[in-house]
């Protein structure tokens, strides 16, 4: 079983002052898998890809790393507190991936601008290398993002909400490309996101992240919409919902303990409607490989 | 104006001065850390004035002082969750109080103090020269070596410490490299209007590039050009020589943000 993990979190609380953003996490991460983070803002989604990725301290416990150089983690944060008009060009930031393995002291070569290039075309922005990266669109800087991360030649690329703000084909699009990437590249992938509507496409775990961790493995079950509802009651309102301060009004239920039903419930119906307003809809028919799109919905 | 041996040696501590400022200028704009240069320089007083009073060489008081000065702003920063600006401001007024002091403690009037305060070509001396020419070497080949993490760090702080790149050792070495290079400035532009030296190369190459090697090639451009013809002016106009760098540096960067081609993008109003 070891020999396979890449990370493990053990017992790991984060705190931030008098904010306990993480409490006693245990979470191990298999080579090769790829897990879904969800959960409600300020459950300690980021601070989680944040202590795997080694840029948050835990305050108690221990994050181990097997076989896993830091520099073999490519990290893609949600928002770049960047200032844009940074004078470089979208070549010069996927590059920037390439410094720590290069070391200190030792400049670029021919082969590192090669692989820049590359990485550049598997998110389809080879066009845009000499562009100042300032001048590229929100979704245009991210897949830069990503391709300085994979410009590292990560084994484990932690993505913190990467489709925040992007309309649904977008998201699409953009899944369809981290499921090639993980393929092509052999990553393993976790994956803060709100985006209830995609994670049932691709990921083979799923951890659902309020302050604690639950871990659901299989999500073929899980994500049938009435297993799903009797695991998370109210908390599908409060991931789903984008215009509503999120909340987490429950603690986290054994689907034995909270024997919801999607039909004659009150709070399951109002769940409904919130689903078709973000317009993704979670149905039985998601997770059936031959309806791949009926997830979505025009709103 | 070429046949009095100070102006020579003047343009030629010019020239050497003005290539490491806008140098180290570059990640310091880039970094948004352009207020620092201020507060080093004026802390500086201080170790100009400790140097006189226990005659110990100004050079190396003035350097000890700026080195702790601005090193002591970044971990104040970094450790003690305190606004840069906030600490820059205490740092920058407890350099000038204990020149204060030590100042009122040395008997006698310190003329020379005077022309740390605002520089003073005719005060350099050969060795200065040779003082500048070493330090500003080191410094280069620092530079040069860690050109890429310094780079990587100064555009994303935190996505550079992720990917491994030590981003606190970089800052830090920012810091005592814009300390040691301000302490050997200050004889020519003087304490005051050293910082301006350290910003205006590059506040002004970046209004005409958007390529980092291009605007590092204008940075050293325009530092050239601002110590060269500021020291050329303040010859035939007999005005004061720091003052008349930053005046012209100033006037050209005022011109630059007009004719600016980037300032109607997108981007720069972003």
């Amino acid at each position: 079983m070891n020999e396979s993990r890449l990370v493990s979190l053990q017992d790991v609380t984060v705190r931030f002052e008098d904010v306990t953003a993480l409490h006693d996490v245990n979470l191990a991460i298999k080579s090769g898998s790829s897990t879904a983070l969800i959960g409600p803002n300020g459950g300690g989604k980021t601070t989680l890809l944040k202590v795997i990725a080694g840029l948050a301290k835990p305050s108690r416990g221990n994050v181990r790393y097997y076989d896993l150089k830091h520099s073999e983690i490519g990290y893609v944060p949600q928002e770049n507190a960047v200032d844009w008009r940074f004078p470089v060009s979208a070549l010069d930031v996927v590059l920037m991936g390439r410094y720590p393995a290069l070391g200190l002291v030792r400049w670029l070569g021919s082969e590192d601008r090669k692989v820049g290039m590359a990485m550049l075309s598997e998110v389809g922005l080879e066009r845009l290398a000499q562009h100042p990266v300032g001048s590229l669109s929100g979704g245009q800087k991210q897949r830069v993002a990503i391709a300085r991360a994979l410009a590292g030649e990560p084994r484990l690329l932690l993505l913190d909400e990467p489709t925040s703000g992007a309309d649904v084909e977008a998201k699409d699009n953009f899944y369809t490309l981290i499921s090639r990437l993980k393929q092509e590249l052999s990553l393993t992938i976790l994956i803060a996101s709100h985006d209830l509507g995609v994670v049932p496409k691709f990921v083979d775990d799923v951890a659902c992240v309020a302050g604690g961790v639950h871990l659901h493995t299989c999500p073929s079950e899980v994500w049938d919409e009435e297993h799903f509802q009797r695991l998370y009651g109210t908390q599908m309102e409060a991931v789903l919902h984008g215009k509503v301060p999120h909340r987490m009004v429950q603690e986290h239920h054994k689907p034995q303990s909270n024997p919801r039903r999607s039909t004659g419930d009150p709070e399951s119906s109002h769940t409904n409607n919130t689903v078709r307003n973000d317009a993704i809809r979670l149905s039985k028919k998601t997770n059936e490989k031959s309806g791949k799109k009926s997830q979505k919905r025009k709103p | 104006m070429f046949e009095s041996a100070f102006m020579i040696r003047a343009l030629l501590g010019g020239v050497m001065v003005s290539f490491l400022l806008s140098l180290l200028g570059f990640f310091v704009v880039l970094r948004k850390m352009s207020f620092i240069g201020v507060g080093i320089a004026h802390a500086a007083f201080g170790g100009v004035a400790l140097g006189q009073l226990v005659g110990v060489p100004v050079l190396i008081s003035a350097t000890l002082f700026s080195v702790a000065t601005g090193l002591g702003i970044g971990a104040v920063t970094r450790k003690g969750k305190i606004k840069e600006d906030t600490a820059i401001g205490i740092f920058f007024a407890a350099g000038m109080a204990l020149g204060v002091i030590f100042l009122a403690l040395k008997p006698g009037y310190s003329a020379d103090l005077v022309s740390y305060l605002f520089g003073s070509i005719l005060a350099i001396t050969p060795v200065d020269l040779w003082v500048i020419l070493g330090v500003s070497l080191v410094i280069l080949v620092l530079i040069l070596l860690f050109f890429k993490e310094l780079l990587a760090s100064s555009f994303d702080a935190e996505l550079a410490r992720a990917s491994g790149i030590p981003e606190a050792g970089m800052f830090y070495l920012l810091l005592a490299l814009v300390s040691v290079g301000i302490v050997i400035s200050i004889k020519i532009v003087g304490i005051v209007l050293v910082s301006a030296l350290l910003v205006l190369p590059a506040a002004t190459a970046l209004q005409w590039s958007r390529r980092w090697f291009f605007v590092l090639v204008l940075s050293l451009f325009f530092g050239l050009l601002y110590t060269v013809g500021g020291l050329i002016i303040s010859y035939w106009l007999d005005f004061p020589s720091g003052a008349t760098i930053v005046i012209l540096g100033t006037v050209v960067f005022t011109c630059s943000l007009l004719a600016s081609p980037l300032r109607y993008t997108a981007i720069f109003s972003k």
